[in-house]
């Protein structure tokens, strides 16, 4: 557990506020969000629809500058894409026209990689996802699991210090779900790096993260922040047990305050 | 996990295609026949299909209709060389941005709506009787509908797609070479298969508005000069046969192009 | 007679290429039982057309029994329309009869319009080009390889042992020889004997005009009909031929005649008297050749074998064809 601690990055979002304009009026969507994720730390990020999750994801990716507030990546701002932060979309966002193989190594062919370390660092990926035995094929001879695991290779590409979530597996059927799940929980294990989670489950929200932040809705804002203290590893048992846990209850409550 | 099964529609059997295509023309040619037989056409009116055949083989084994084919040939070729880098990049210029397609589409449409007909003897004036007026005009036929496809094929790029990029750093020319370009590509061919037919229309019209060579030549120094209207029928399939041959190649550029991606 | 073939294909039909076009003008008033003719002229309105224009108004078809309609506009089909029927009568140049017939279409040639092949080499004097041999490695400019003018050339150019390798061809598609001449793009071109030289003249440019007809007896336009119409409609075209005819001579002794019924059908051409009179003398010049008018019409069958011959040489007429199946001079009115 001391080398993830080591690997993964401090992300810290202080006073991040964002507001859209429409029409005449403008529309606040996130007021003042702090939320910090220690080294080697999974947050999970949990609130009604229309919270700005999605947002507060892509303002910590640098691909929306936030109206107020800062972001920094240990110490670093981050005011635009980039290597250190990597990002799993909700939809797979595979090129249709390119393997899996060309698909994974799509971030180091922009970062200009040579060819022989991309091959190899290729390898290390497709191993971490288990799909070795796919590195010809094409997306749409993909099941939507794999897809998606083609999708966290590619985030994990250029080696990120903290890796950002946005519900990843909310389009997937719920066995397939139960079993990504655990597969990223090996994957935290493996590569050490920080992680904020967004997502709409509270089972799987325990059964993924460190700390569970709650956000109210628009204009979101951190309502409550709640540790989850079962131990890791975890399994599908824990997920079983989260269901009915006194945590989950804490953590509808807390929802259902956010969302009044 | 288990992969669901490939979703491309098996390739069929060389046979498959094949045996149906040929039955559909032996019943054009049959069709064909019959109306001469039935309609008592004279051949200088109606050649029947074998007096067409056998002048058509003729023309080409005693080098009449080559020096033309050559001349008409290189004018598509060239035309649609020129009209259809133009119309990429007009394409694309349309596609990203809102101002360039405010200020250039009335023009372009206007353009298009002009008949070629009309057009093809002002041009002719303008750039002379030779080569170039005809390469303007099959640039000219060809333009739009690369164009507008190209301008649909890049704005089709999944939104999803060009922020990953952006998430990525990718710089705007990796946008263009790693998205843009292939995820236009189906559109862009289909455009392509719509200008190259149209091209061979061009150049036959931009011949017809004053030329020394070409098929379009051929046509009418067969049919008012010569009186041999089993050679104007002739040089009329050998137009047929070129754009059907053009359009092949685009077919076989795209499925090598973009074969794999299906569905 | 100048024809333009500035052609519209259209659609690539299977089916016949029939198609009486519009462009008629001057429908003459009808009487009941006439027989009703339809005549290409194949040319746009112009002077030269006067004794067509002179017989339709002062009745002389009509007074025949004959209801005529002109299609006066320019028709590359017109051979293959009187051929199929579409076209009863058509006004058509003896060089595209030869090989019209040998490639099967039925048609036969039966009364002479113009005895001067109308055809011609023209330059300015000033070029000093006064004989074909004069065109040894000078510019010439024709409209294109093909048509009455490109064998007038060869015939003209072979007088003088001259091939077209010998001189320098420039191409004008657009036909626009004559203003390559006037602005000295090319030292000569081929034209119309009312045409180019006139235009020039009447702007004050001497010409010089080099004729073929004493190399070969090139056949001149004249009137043609299909076989079958002439088997259905023999009385009607051969009264048409003969009031032809005679509006002919009537405007080659007052040519005045002919440029009043011109003016009254064709208001447009009134602009420019003096052209239009030029070109009426050129015209009625070449309907004379070395001949008069008391023998408009006639054909003269020697002259038809020797251009037969003379175009089976070019390679023009790919299946033999006899004086008799070319001509029919039997609708002639016998003077």
């Amino acid at each position: 557990m001391s080398d993830s601690k080591r690997t993964g990055g401090r992300l810290e979002l202080r006073g991040i506020a964002v507001s859209f304009p429409r029409g005449r009026d403008v529309l606040p969507v996130l007021d003042g969000v702090d939320v910090t994720v220690a080294p080697g730390e999974v947050v999970a990020l949990i609130g009604p629809n229309g919270s700005g999750k999605s947002t507060l994801l892509r303002v910590a990716a640098g691909l929306l500058p936030p109206n107020a507030g800062t972001v920094t990546l240990d110490g670093e701002r981050i005011t635009e894409p980039t290597a250190g932060v990597g990002l799993v979309f909700q939809e797979p966002r595979l090129l249709p026209w390119r393997t899996v193989a060309t698909n994974v190594a799509y971030p180091l062919e922009l970062a200009g990689w040579p060819r022989p370390r991309r091959t190899a660092r290729l390898a290390e990926l497709l191993d971490l996802v288990k799909l070795t035995e796919w590195t010809g094929a094409r997306p749409a001879q993909l099941s939507g699991g794999m897809r998606q695991r083609v999708a966290l290779a590619r985030a994990l590409a250029l080696e990120p210090r903290v890796l950002l979530l946005d519900e990843p597996f909310s389009a997937l059927d719920a066995l397939t779900r139960e079993r990504l799940n655990l597969e990223l929980l090996e994957l935290w294990h493996a590569t050490g790096t920080s992680a904020l989670v967004v997502t709409h489950s509270i089972p799987e929200a325990i059964l993924l993260a460190d700390r569970v932040v709650v956000l109210s809705s628009r204009p979101g804002r951190v309502v409550a922040e709640l540790p989850v203290d079962v131990p890791r590893p975890r399994t599908l048992a824990t997920l079983d047990d989260a269901v009915v846990s006194p945590l989950a209850r804490a953590i509808r409550e807390r929802l259902e305050d956010a969302a009044a | 996990m288990t992969a669901i099964t490939t979703r491309t529609s098996p390739r069929q059997p060389a046979s498959a295609t094949f045996v149906p295509v040929v039955a559909a023309f032996v019943v054009a040619v049959v069709a064909w026949k019959a109306i001469v037989v039935i309609g008592g056409y004279p051949p200088f009116i109606l050649p029947a299909p074998e007096t067409v055949a056998t002048r058509l083989v003729k023309g080409w084994t005693d080098g009449t209709i080559l020096p033309h084919f050559v001349a008409t040939a290189t004018e598509v070729a060239l035309g649609l060389a020129v009209g259809a880098a133009l119309a990429l990049v007009a394409g694309y210029g349309l596609a990203r941005s809102a101002f360039v397609e405010r200020v250039v589409s009335p023009y372009l449409v206007a353009a298009q709506a002009t008949p070629i007909l009309a057009l093809a003897p002002l041009l002719a004036l303008w750039f002379g009787a030779g080569l170039l007026s005809k390469v303007v005009i099959c640039a000219l036929i060809v333009f739009f509908p690369v164009a507008v496809s190209t301008m649909v094929g890049v704005r089709s790029v999944d939104v999803g797609l060009l922020e990953l990029a952006r998430s990525l750093r990718a710089t705007r020319r990796q946008i263009l070479t790693t998205l843009e370009v292939p995820g236009a590509l189906p559109s862009i061919l289909g455009g392509m298969r719509v200008g190259v037919t149209l091209a061979v229309v061009g150049a036959i019209v931009g011949e017809w508005a004053g030329a020394e060579r070409g098929l379009g030549v051929l046509i009418n120094v067969a049919r008012g000069s010569l009186f041999d209207i089993p050679l104007m029928f002739a040089t009329l399939v050998t137009i047929a046969i070129f754009g059907i041959a053009l359009y092949l190649v685009v077919v076989l550029v795209e499925r090598r192009l973009l074969g794999p991606r299906q569905p | 007679m100048p024809l333009r073939s500035i052609p519209v294909i259209g659609l690539v039909a299977l089916l016949a290429l029939a198609g009486c076009g519009t462009g008629s003008t001057t429908p003459a008033p009808s009487g009941s039982g006439s027989t009703s003719l339809t005549v290409g002229l194949g040319y746009i309105p112009s002077v030269q057309f006067a004794p067509f224009y002179l017989a339709q108004q002062k009745g002389y078809y009509r007074d025949a029994g004959l209801t005529v309609t002109f299609q006066n506009k320019i028709d590359p089909d017109l051979v293959t329309l009187v051929g199929q029927g579409t076209l009863d009568v058509g006004l058509a140049d003896g060089t595209s009869v030869i090989p019209a017939v040998s490639q099967g279409i039925p048609i036969r040639y039966v009364a002479t319009v113009y005895r001067q092949f109308p055809s011609i080499v023209f330059a300015k004097q000033t070029s000093g080009i006064a004989k074909a041999a004069d065109l040894k490695g000078r510019k010439i400019g024709i409209p294109g390889r093909y048509g009455s003018s490109w064998i007038m050339l060869q015939a003209l150019l072979g007088s003088a042992n001259l091939k077209p390798e010998d001189v320098t061809i420039t191409e004008y598609p657009d036909f626009g020889q004559g203003a390559a001449v006037q602005q000295g793009a090319v030292d000569a071109a081929t034209g119309f004997v009312n045409n180019e030289p006139v235009q020039l003249e009447v702007s004050g440019v001497k010409t010089s005009v080099l004729r073929v007809d004493d190399v070969v007896p090139l056949p001149g336009p004249g009137l043609i009909a299909g076989t079958k119409t002439l088997e259905t409609k023999r009385a009607a075209i051969a009264a048409f031929v003969a009031a032809t005819l005679r509006a002919m001579r009537e405007i080659a002794s007052d040519p005045e005649a002919g440029l009043k019924a011109t003016t009254a059908a064709v208001p447009d051409l009134s602009g420019s008297p003096d052209l239009q009179a030029g070109v009426l003398n050129a015209t009625v010049s070449a309907w004379k050749g070395d001949g008069d008018a008391a023998s408009f019409g006639a054909i003269d069958q020697g002259a038809w074998t020797k251009s037969i011959e003379y175009m089976t040489k070019l390679g023009l007429v790919p299946n033999p064809v006899k004086v008799d199946a070319l001509v029919d001079a039997s609708l002639l009115p016998r003077s």
